[in-house]
């Protein structure tokens, strides 16, 4: 019966977002009546789930549906978990959806952009769904990918105002660099109990047994790995930057997704892992300082704000990092009520945050000194130069953007740069060669000289990984060169493995058919204006829709989304790379994150912004 | 170095010319964006214009040919275009073939100023763009130092200057505030503002040539803020939380901004711009090139479009003019505001009973003072934009002795800054948090109007007391003010603004005057909905102050002395029509004697039917509404828009404002306008040397044209001269919006306000002999310019025989009504504009051919 509940829970949505997206002419009455209907049924479902939850005890539910996929060492389970924070959640999401849906329906009334706005938000339900009801992290990731897609298609909603394509990306490459502790994380659950460990097998005895066995630093990484995915979701520091910069789309948007909804996801992964992180010594330690130390930077960001919605959105980082505090103190409820009302109160705020203006300029205008809004000066009770230091530091928004693009994106360009001095080296003399030494793979070849041919492939895989992410000029170069360095984390598997093969045509074989069809697509745009220079903003979506569609979906479908097999390909790579080195691991990952990056890159610069002419032919030298 | 002294006043003085100031949203008047370019002529000043800021200046060739097809351009009105536009007729017939044959898609926007400038070329020779660096860290220190309320720490230094300001935080402190930790920066931060200008851009730039157009460029690389310092800059006192400025010190910081940046990225020996030959485009508003064929086949639609729409006003005021009317002793003279929006007003009310006479005046009317209320600690203007009053009104709660009711009470806190408090926060969050669950729910299921509204009736209420009257020989007050009026000032106003509507004889027993206001949640430009006569508020305090004085005996003793003499029995009742919620409130009944108190219940029972039918009226606009939706349902969804947090369009104000009409009710009455006509009254037979007129269009011209062009600009193009869509914006500092956190700020009007809006220039009408009027204009140069540079066009109508002179090329032409296309007579409003969302053709209303007759006669 709760599986029934929670397959509708989560077709409901899906399938309302596809009736929205592909349907009804894209006109406004029936858009919206989808919509609203599907809300309405979504939240007497959760209702219901609620119910049967309740009825059992309060206990959790663990639901096991079927396996997608299983090899002699490998399991990819399809599992889902109802406990208490699931059921606060998805109440949550009942709730807030119905609201901004109502809210919508008015709202952007005759706004271009109707369907694909009500689309998103149907497929953000769905992914939420996901995201709560996952019973694997596995399952979990899946609806996380959702969620991040949907938020860079509506921070983008306004594509052709460069500042929002920006500041689109620069979220969706914050969300995929913190996916690294997921895929990290998840394979680290397979490490360690050599199956898909079970939200619900979590926190049994047997569970806590074999965790004391466990070596405490692979626990301590796990951890690690899964509060970086947590903090990037949650714009906790030092990825706090992100959260204003996101209120680019329509208020409603901004308000379900940044205010309310996905921002607390961490929060909900953090309550998931919290058996794996509370065991070791340092993990609620640094689960908690992080929280504290963004509580106490947001705050201060957030009180030199002067726009409304990002005063707002610092203040829901402050907040979420306490939640974290109080994790980390394991006052699971408190979080738990925390995150219900910090949610309410900064959806409602940032919906009625027009309403600032009249409400405030009254109050400051009232004789009753009390009421004035004025801000006070942070020198009254700080030494003069103290107080302009915190001020700089605060206006500066902590200089996190900075830090985080010096330590983890300018170093991979840097290398990226001194890789493209060697390009014609690569291609011409290198990758055949390689190419030939993993065919001859097939053949019996001695130990050694196997690893060290693995080791020169998953360089060349990183390799070229970071050469797609660094190439500025020719849009089809760089997505050849990301696909080539997906299908080389294959081939290397394949020189470790040659057994898995199997495995390895799993997560190629989407990578071939995505990569395919993006490179006609681009070849296609490319045809009506020369060379795609990913310097500009070409604009391809307002030209040639068709086609920015196309590789919109070919993008995902390259990056592992779970619309095509590599999603489940790159779970098996990983795995297979973890029975040889961790570094090994680590390399596949961070490759896979920076071509998820770079994929992203090659779709905004292609299809994003307004058709542009080219400047240049207006500043000939003067004579 | 001495070549870089330019003379920076002048260069900003000449850019700032073709920005229009913004004031701060709090205050927003629709004013014409292009009021800098009102000395060219009008063709001219688009191009001008679009070239400045990277505009359309027409709507697409295919519009007009499709509203062509469509019937709304006549073949008339074409020909008329052509003609009076093309003087050979050889070249009238090219224009001719090209209007329908020139190639579609080959127009583009020009590229702007910036585009073409000398700062964009830095990312052209160095691959740094400059400008996407900059703006952000600029905006961020701007928002910061002028905010007037939203953020919890104010800028340290905010009372040094701008300039200054921003010196302290960035060189005294143990943090650097990149880029201006750059050493040649800092070298630079040592001097003051006039000293460090030309060396920065010596540094930059190092040919003289260029820093003229630097800094344009710099200036015009954000619009919005730079309208916005300009405005401050010249009103400090404008906000609550003043704060100086000059555009000066905003050009200093930002150089400082592009040499920090460069210095960054290159190190400190980055080249100056002259050692890659940059190249000077020249300025779009000097420039000298011809018009554009394309542009011009789009002036000669576009003439031809608006005179399709003025032709038919004509006809109709001409049809209107002609017909037989009942000759009726007033029962009650209304006096409405001459907006738009009370066009229809006025029609519904005179329908409901034809003994109701309406005149149209500015809403302020004619008493212009600064008004404070009872909690209120600043005065605020109660008068057009233009005029800077004298006189100060303060109200006060009646209950004396009593501490004052705090009528403002916190119940909206959960915009407070308390919730961005770490400790207190956190706590304030769950309490709070849980309660805005459930407002939040009744905001979005239930919507009723909460602190959130923006209320017309903010200003009065019944317990608020004005003191308006003062002795002859009071002194100024300490704060620059008369506080009150003489009974002489007294009289004086309400003799002028009676004599000016040509009511000064034959009242009724009451006179009801209808100031209007506007009621609306969750909306930026809450003051654009008010009253603009009283410079976006509603003008409530005005009308209880004009039938306050002029209730006064001794008022109307000095109005006799006049001329204007007031029976004993005529009472004088201020109201409000709240134009969102179609709404009126009378004020100081108690004090009227019963029979007005009866009279005044009749009236308002007609006022309220004609609510009704004007609140169905409006609802046409609303796609969602249904189309055959019954008065009293209208009337609920009316105020449903007003108090709902989701409502973008909660009425759609000045939409579809083409017209002022200047003239006696004859012209206008038993017509359907759709709402498009400023209505001001005026009779020319007491007004032969142009005395009251003058001082009428000194109001009247700058008011409505500022709105029509406000419109007009606004849907030609929405991101550059409107303010976009409404959806993203974000409030800043309380001063303006923008999209985003890092956007410039948005000057104009969001596309919501303005999407069924047909952008023609206004038609101004007098009803007076046209020689009258060019003398009148002729002594008032500042007016003339608007019509002679066809910012405005200019009809006369003959009062006594009822002859058309249109105003064309200098002089007036006379046209015959034989020329003009035949109105349509229909029986009710709901037959003109059931069922369209669009703006509909002009009709004339309930009129009758009676048995043998000749002419139209109105029921």
């Amino acid at each position: 019966m709760a599986l029934d509940l929670i397959y509708c829970l989560l077709g409901l949505p899906f399938v309302a977002g596809c009736i929205v997206a592909f349907g009804g002419g894209g006109r406004e009455d029936f858009i919206s009546k989808v919509a609203v209907i599907a809300g309405w049924l979504y939240a007497l479902l959760t209702a219901t789930l609620v119910v049967v939850w309740a009825s059992d005890g309060g206990r959790h539910i663990d639901l096991r549906a079927f396996v997608l996929y299983r090899t002699a060492e490998y399991t990819f389970p399809i599992a889902f978990y109802v406990d208490s924070m699931s059921v606060v959640f998805l109440t949550l999401v009942a709730f807030l959806t119905n609201i901004v849906f109502k809210y919508s329906t008015y709202y952007m009334h005759r706004e271009p952009g109707y369907q694909k706005f009500f689309a998103c938000l149907l497929f953000l339900m769905f992914g939420l769904t996901l995201l709560t009801l996952a019973g694997t992290l596995d399952l979990l990731m899946a609806g996380w990918e959702f969620v991040g897609i949907c938020s860079f298609l509506l921070i983008s909603f306004y594509q052709t105002r460069l500042n929002s394509v920006r500041n689109a990306f620069k979220v969706l490459s914050v969300y995929k660099f913190c996916d690294v502790g997921l895929l990290l994380g998840a394979w680290l659950s397979h490490l360690l109990w050599h199956e898909t460990q079970f939200f619900a097998v979590l926190s049994s005895p047997e569970a806590r047994a074999h965790l004391a066995d466990v070596g405490s630093w692979q626990l301590l990484l796990l951890s690690v790995m899964i509060l970086i995915a947590a903090a990037g979701k949650s714009a906790q520091w030092p990825f706090s930057f992100w959260l204003s910069r996101a209120m680019e789309g329509p208020t409603p948007s901004s308000a379900i997704f940044y205010g309310a909804l996905s921002v607390h996801a961490g929060v909900l992964l953090l309550h998931r892992m919290h058996p794996i992180w509370s065991a070791t010594e340092y993990g609620p330690w640094l689960v908690g300082g992080l929280g504290l130390t963004t509580a106490i930077v947001c705050t201060g960001i957030g009180r030199v704000q002067s726009n409304i919605k990002g005063q707002i959105a610092y203040s829901s980082a402050a907040n979420v990092g306490i939640m974290f505090v109080e994790m980390a103190l394991n006052l699971k409820e408190l979080a738990m009520l925390h995150m219900v009302a910090n949610a309410s109160l900064r959806c409602f705020q940032l919906l009625v945050s027009p309403s600032v203006m009249a409400y405030l300029l009254r109050l400051q205008g009232s004789t009753n000194s009390q009421l004035r809004p004025i801000g006070g000066s942070i020198e009254r009770f700080l030494p003069p130069k103290v107080a302009r230091s915190i001020y700089v530091f605060c206006i500066n928004d902590g200089y996190l953007e900075e830090m985080v693009r010096s330590i983890i994106w300018r170093p991979v360009k840097i290398i990226g740069r001194f890789l493209h001095r060697f390009d014609n080296f690569f291609y011409w003399f290198v990758m055949p060669v390689l190419l030939m030494a993993i065919g001859f793979l097939r053949v019996n070849i001695h130990e050694d000289v196997r690893e060290s041919i693995s080791v020169l492939s998953a360089l060349l895989t990183l390799g070229l990984a970071v050469a797609a992410f660094s190439e500025s000029k020719s849009a089809i170069r760089a997505w050849n060169t990301a696909t080539l360095s997906a299908l080389f984390a294959g081939a290397t598997i394949l020189v470790i493995e040659p057994n898995a093969f199997a495995d390895v045509a799993i997560y190629a074989s989407g990578l071939l058919f995505f990569g395919v069809l993006g490179l006609q697509s681009l070849l296609f745009m490319a045809d009506k204006k020369s060379g795609l220079d990913l310097g500009v903003y070409s604009g391809m979506s307002v030209e040639n829709p068709g086609g920015s569609v196309v590789l919109f979906v070919a993008v995902l479908g390259v990056s592992g989304f779970p619309i095509s097999p590599t999603y489940l390909g790159q779970d098996l790579i990983l795995h297979h790379a973890a029975g040889q080195d961790i570094w090994l691991v680590f390399a596949m990952a961070t490759a896979i994150v920076i071509n998820g990056v770079s994929l992203a890159r090659i779709y905004t610069k292609v299809c994003m912004g307004s058709p542009v002419e080219r400047l240049k032919s207006e500043f000939t030298h003067s004579a | 170095m001495s070549s870089f002294n330019i003379d920076l006043d002048s260069v900003i003085q000449k850019t700032g010319k073709y920005l229009a100031p913004q004031g701060p949203l709090k205050e927003f008047v629709a004013q014409n964006p292009l009021r800098g370019f009102l000395d060219l002529e009008f063709h001219d000043a688009l191009r001008r214009s679009a070239a400045t800021y990277g505009a359309w200046s027409y709507q697409p060739l295919g519009f007009y040919r499709e509203a062509w097809e469509k019937g709304q351009i006549s073949e008339s009105a074409l020909r008329r275009s052509l003609e009076w536009n093309i003087s050979d007729s050889e070249a009238r017939e090219r224009a001719r073939s090209d209007l329908f044959e020139y190639p579609e898609g080959s127009s583009k926007k020009p590229r702007s100023l910036v585009r073409t400038g000398i700062r964009a070329q830095w990312e052209h020779f160095t691959g740094l763009n400059v400008i996407d660096k900059s703006l952000p860290v600029m905006f961020r220190l701007l928002g910061a130092y002028l905010d007037q309320g939203i953020s919890v720490w104010r800028m340290p230094g905010v009372e040094l200057g701008f300039f200054e300001a921003v010196k302290q935080l960035v060189t005294s402190g143990f943090i650097p505030y990149r880029p201006f930790n750059e050493p040649l920066v800092r070298d630079l931060l040592n001097s003051d503002v006039d000293t460090m200008i030309p060396r920065a851009l010596e540094r930059l730039l190092g040919n003289p040539d260029y820093a003229e157009r630097y800094v344009m460029d710099l200036i015009m690389s954000h619009p919005g803020w730079s309208a916005t310092v300009s405005f401050i800059a010249a009103n400090p006192n404008a906000l609550v939380l003043s704060r100086k400025i000059t555009i000066k010190e905003m050009i200093a910081v930002e150089l400082l901004l592009d040499l920090g940046f460069l210095s960054r990225a290159f190190g400190g020996d980055f080249s100056a711009m002259a050692h890659y030959g940059a190249k000077i485009n020249p300025i779009p508003m000097d420039q000298k090139n011809p018009m554009a064929r394309v542009d011009f086949v789009k002036s000669i639609w576009h003439e031809a479009w608006e005179w399709g729409f003025y032709e038919q006003s004509l006809s109709l005021m001409s049809s209107l003019r002609a017909l037989s009317r009942k000759d009726e002793k007033p029962s009650v003279q209304a006096l409405f505001c001459l907006d738009d929006r009370e066009c229809s007003m006025r029609r519904y009310l005179e329908a409901e009973d034809s003994s109701i006479k309406t005149y149209g005046l500015p809403g302020f009317f004619g008493v212009d003072f600064m008004y404070q209320c009872a909690d209120e600690l600043f005065p605020t203007r109660h008068a057009p934009i233009v005029i800077n009053p004298t006189h100060l009104i303060k109200a006060s709660y009646n209950h004396v002795g009593k501490t004052n009711p705090p009528r403002l009470k916190r119940r909206l806190m959960i915009l407070d800054h308390a919730t961005h408090t770490m400790f207190r926060g956190w706590l304030i969050t769950q309490v709070m948090g849980l309660m805005a669950a459930a407002r939040l729910a009744l905001a979005v299921f239930r919507p009723t109007m909460t602190q959130a509204t923006a209320s017309s009736l903010s200003k009065v209420n019944e317990n608020v007391r004005m003191k308006i009257q003062r002795e002859t020989g009071d002194q100024k007050s300490p704060d620059g003010y008369f506080h009150g009026f003489t009974i002489d000032e007294m009289g004086e106003k309400v003799g002028l603004q009676l004599e000016a509507i040509g009511l000064i004889k034959d009242f009724a027993p009451i006179v009801v005057l209808f100031a209007h206001g506007s009621s609306s949640t969750n909306n930026t430009h809450f003051s654009a909905y008010d009253c603009g006569a009283c410079s976006g508020k509603p003008g409530s305090p005005n009308s209880r102050v004009f039938a306050e004085m002029a209730n006064h005996p001794e008022v109307r003793r000095v109005l006799t002395k006049r001329g204007i003499v007031i029976p004993d029995e005529v009472r004088f009742v201020a109201a409000l029509h709240d134009t969102t919620r179609d709404e009126v409130k009378y004020f100081d009944l108690k004090s009227q004697p019963e029979p007005t108190r009866k009279a005044l219940r009749d009236f308002s029972k007609k006022m309220s039917n004609a609510l009704g039918k004007n609140a169905k009226e409006r609802c046409r606009r609303f796609e969602m509404v249904k189309k055959t939706i019954s008065d009293h349902d209208a009337l609920d969804e009316v105020r449903r828009r007003s108090v709902s947090i989701f409502e973008p369009r909660p009425e759609l104000t000045h939409t579809g404002n083409a017209m002022a009409i200047i003239g006696r009710r004859h012209l206008t009455g038993g017509g359907f306008f759709d709402r498009r006509a400023f209505l001001h009254s005026y009779d020319a037979t007491i007004d032969a040397d142009g005395q009251i007129l003058r001082r009428i269009l000194a109001a009247v011209v700058p008011v409505c044209g500022g709105f029509n062009l406000c419109y007009y600009f606004s849907k030609l193009d929405g991101d550059v001269y409107g303010s976009g869509t409404k959806l993203p914006h974000n409030i800043i500092g309380l001063i303006g919006v923008s999209n985003g956190v890092e956007g410039d700020i948005q000057t104009g009007l969001p596309r919501q306000m303005v999407e069924f809006h047909d952008p023609v220039r206004l038609q101004l009408v007098i009803e007076q002999k046209p020689d009258v009027v060019t003398a009148v204009f002729e002594k008032e140069p500042n007016l003339f310019v608007w019509i002679r540079n066809n910012w405005m066009r200019l009809v006369c109508i003959d009062p006594a025989s009822g002859q058309i002179h249109l105003w064309k090329n200098g002089t007036f032409v006379e046209l015959s009504t034989g020329e003009l296309p035949v109105v349509e007579v229909k029986q009710s409003a709901r037959e003109c504009y059931e069922g369209e969302v669009q703006n509909v053709p002009l009709r004339i209303l309930n009129a009758v051919m009676p048995e043998g007759g000749s002419s139209w006669r109105l029921i």
